[in-house]
């Protein structure tokens, strides 16, 4: 095993059903798009290793499962992550509805500690649609990015490769900055006193 | 790499037995009452082999009673040549060792990054936080690892996070059917541990490894420290506290827990050096004399992690798994050991002094001891003159580290370095210089001394000839008071090397897994030497080319034995009366063997 390590970031990606999270997650790491719909059981895991400032790190990115039914799995993907992608259709108004109720179900479930400088990116898919098809804005989006804590905003084609390495640039920046925030650096200093409560006989007779 | 999903059959609840163990087909074993000095052996056989079309582990298959036939007509591929029993002298033996090949290849932690090579190894370690993110595997690359901590965090997760709002820990299920694998979690949040076994071991074995793994995280970083890291971050890389050498040691366990390497984890217990009583008694006087206020333990050890005798406070004992990590940490590790010059292998640096914050998790969880450390060379040409031992006899080529013993000095107080050198010279000027010591050390550790000045093989390890045990191969007999055993010699031979130490064991770990699976033996609470029907046998044969091998373990309220025969030539009566013999022998020599009390203030 390694012993230079990567940084390790945990990147999640929520949003409702169909919105293209995996699409999204495959064209970032694979290059490629899949016409066909397959629906996300449980959560898809896949390491993307990237350079930032010349720094190394590995993405570990969850993408879970849209679908209700998977939602009981939620403390457990949530807890630990560094960064939070939130992802709407364009052409789907109520996905875009949802965003708010998938932000504050992620800061419950992952038990936040401080929920305003906790990173998020919102992702705006599938504008390779036809204008007509298209059913909310880019102002309306970017309004609500405002108002939810101006978080950063990229509207993106998972199957026209457009502007997804800029979000996921984006997504991986704050994540570094989330990650080293709060620098570990305390030092070996608690040290028990051993005779008060190292009393204790066991097996060894020795 | 491509993305590995979880499939809903993959983590189907019914599929996987949480809670309690899976559906595991133990082999039959035999269990036998031995019947005063009747012993009836055959009954069901195993037979070991290994299917041809798989790349990996072994099978145990277990024959019918009564169809010794098919058993035998069941042609095992294995190589290699059975054990002699011939009664030659021990001199006049080549150097060889005879092998025994039941399918045991020696494997290595490596950081491999091709998805065939992680997926043929039969045995996996994984470290993880709760949050998923990777700490340590014992195989495959950063890459690899990355992705199976979430899958591994997901399917913890899975059982502990139920729809319906119950909780529960998986604790292990098993896949395939030829050879089953078995997987094992351990989930010490804020850690996950997992392990994978295609050894057909079982999930008390697997536990107890995993359990060790963890303890040596306890050990170098201490339970509090562990737990604010995370209490203040969910996201915390734990890798960011893992130094180099506590890679290099986590490799070295996971080696020694694949490869049988270490006795001790197995059954349980630590291994002294044999030695006489009276030099013991004198060493500890030694050692008694040097006791400070701030000395808690000290400890002389000799090559293997075999103890000479401990000096400790009245009111605080050793526990064996806290000293099993110590040694773990400083014999199977390169951070003790530098490269003499002129010398192109690394060797334990008897040149230099360590002082080393350890945490003993079962001595306290919550806090480091100091540990001074010094290695002393007992292969010294003016020590030797001194005390009249002969230099030039001995092995010229025989391992650096082999005549060696280390002193071990722990202290509650970081600042006490100055003063447990001190101590530790003075300790290691008597050594030296105290002429019964020296020799009775010499002769234990590095060898005897003939007459003509010869030296011999060391009197530290006893031979199954010597006692005398006809048929006997190899034997461990573990004393369960003083959770201390001897690990002989291979009949005849000198030390078993690694792979055969490896075989061995991996033989004798079947036989633990199968007692500790059996129901408790009710009864027998006295202190007998003779074996009756209360003492349950348990009885492993293996089908070796057209030999058999026999393993057995005999077990009572007091004592272990386990042991080897060549099957084929197996006359009961002979075998009844060689356990008897080691166990007569092991009670009558047990001064010599076990550590009591040790030095006690």
């Amino acid at each position: 095993m390694s012993t230079r390590k990567k940084t390790i970031l945990k990147v999640i990606i929520l949003g409702d059903s169909g919105v293209g999270k995996t699409s999204l997650m495959q064209q970032f790491i694979n290059g490629k798009f899949s016409q066909q719909y397959k629906a996300t059981i449980g959560a898809d895991f896949l390491p993307k290793d990237l350079v930032i400032d010349d720094k190394q790190v590995t993405m570990q990115i969850w993408d879970t499962a849209g679908q209700e039914r998977f939602q009981s799995l939620g403390v457990a993907f949530y807890r630990g992550s560094d960064c939070c992608v939130l992802v709407y259709d364009v052409t789907n108004t109520k996905s875009f509805e949802n965003l708010q109720s998938w932000k504050d179900e992620f800061l419950i479930q992952a038990n936040i500690k401080d929920p305003d400088n906790f990173p998020f990116v919102v992702i705006g898919n599938k504008i390779d649609v036809e204008e007509n098809k298209r059913l909310v804005s880019s102002k309306k989006a970017q309004s609500l990015c405002a108002s939810m804590g101006n978080l950063p905003y990229f509207e993106t084609s998972a199957k026209e490769a457009v502007n997804v390495e800029q979000a996921f640039d984006v997504v991986a920046r704050n994540a570094l900055q989330q990650e080293e925030s709060l620098e570990f650096s305390d030092d070996y200093t608690d040290a028990v006193n051993i005779h008060v409560d190292g009393d204790s006989y066991g097996s060894c007779g020795c | 790499m491509d993305p590995i999903a979880l499939h809903e059959n993959y983590i189907h609840r019914d599929s996987i037995s949480s809670g309690e163990s899976g559906q595991f087909d133990r082999p039959q074993v035999a269990r036998l009452a031995a019947q005063k000095s009747q012993v009836s052996l055959v009954s069901n056989s195993l037979v070991l082999s290994r299917p041809s079309e798989s790349t990996s582990g072994v099978t145990f298959v277990c024959s019918q009673p009564d169809n010794a036939s098919m058993a035998a007509s069941m042609e095992a591929s294995i190589g290699g040549t059975i054990f002699s029993d011939s009664e030659t002298a021990f001199h006049s033996l080549p150097e060889t060792q005879p092998t025994i090949d039941l399918g045991f290849r020696p494997q290595k932690a490596d950081m491999n990054d091709s998805e065939n090579a992680f997926f043929v190894q039969n045995k996996h370690f994984f470290i993880l936080s709760v949050a998923g993110k990777p700490i340590y595997s014992m195989h495959g690359s950063d890459e690899i690892l990355t992705v199976h901590a979430g899958i591994i965090q997901t399917i913890v997760s899975y059982f502990e996070f139920n729809p319906d709002g119950e909780t529960e820990q998986l604790r292990t299920f098993t896949s395939g059917d030829e050879i089953k694998t078995r997987f094992c979690f351990l989930n010490k949040a804020p850690i996950i541990l997992m392990a994978i076994s295609s050894l057909d071991e079982s999930e008390l074995q697997l536990n107890q490894q995993l359990d060790f793994l963890y303890n040596f995280l306890l050990t170098i970083l201490s339970k509090p420290h562990i737990d604010k890291v995370f209490r203040k971050r969910d996201n915390f890389d734990l890798r960011k506290l893992l130094g180099k050498a506590d890679i290099a040691c986590l490799d070295s366990i996971c080696n020694d827990l694949a490869n049988f390497n270490n006795p001790g984890l197995i059954i349980g217990g630590l291994e002294c050096l044999r030695m006489r009583k009276s030099v013991r008694r004198r060493i500890e006087n030694v050692l008694l004399a040097e006791k400070s206020e701030n000395l808690l333990y000290a400890l002389l050890v000799a090559p293997g992690g075999r103890l000479v005798t401990v000096l400790r406070p009245r009111r605080h004992t050793l526990h064996t798994s806290d000293l099993q990590l110590l040694f773990s940490m400083i014999f199977n590790t390169n951070t003790f050991r530098s490269t003499p010059e002129g010398n192109e292998t690394q060797q334990l640096a008897s040149n230099e002094e360590f002082w080393v914050p350890i945490c003993f998790p079962k001595f306290n969880p919550n806090g480091f001891l100091y540990s001074f450390i010094q290695f002393v060379d007992l292969k010294d040409e003016k020590l030797m003159y001194l005390h009249d031992l002969n230099m030039s006899a001995l092995e010229q080529d025989a391992n650096p580290d082999s005549s060696k013993i280390t002193v071990i000095l722990v202290s509650a107080y970081k600042d006490s370095f100055f003063e447990m050198r001190k101590i530790a010279s003075s300790i290691i000027k008597t050594v030296k210089l105290n002429r019964t010591i020296y020799r009775d050390l010499f002769k234990a550790v590095v060898g005897t001394q003939g007459a003509n000045g010869e030296t011999g093989a060391s009197s530290g390890k006893v031979d199954p000839v010597e006692i005398p045990a006809p048929l006997v191969q190899h034997f461990v007999f573990k004393s369960k008071k003083h959770t201390q055993f001897v690990f002989s010699r291979l009949a005849h031979q000198r030390e078993p090397d690694e792979n055969m130490r490896g075989q061995l064991m991996m033989l004798y770990a079947k036989l633990h897994s199968q007692f500790s699976g059996a129901s408790r033996i009710t009864g027998s609470q006295h202190d007998s030497d003779f074996l009756d029907e209360s003492h349950f046998i348990n009885l492993v044969r293996w089908k070796h080319q057209n030999d058999n091998l026999v393993g057995f373990l005999i077990t009572t309220t007091n004592y272990e034995l386990y042991l080897l025969t060549n099957g084929g030539i197996m006359d009961e009566k002979v075998l009844l009366r060689s356990c008897k013999n080691i166990i007569k022998w092991c009670k009558k020599n047990q001064d010599r063997l076990f550590i009591s009390s040790g030095a006690v203030f």
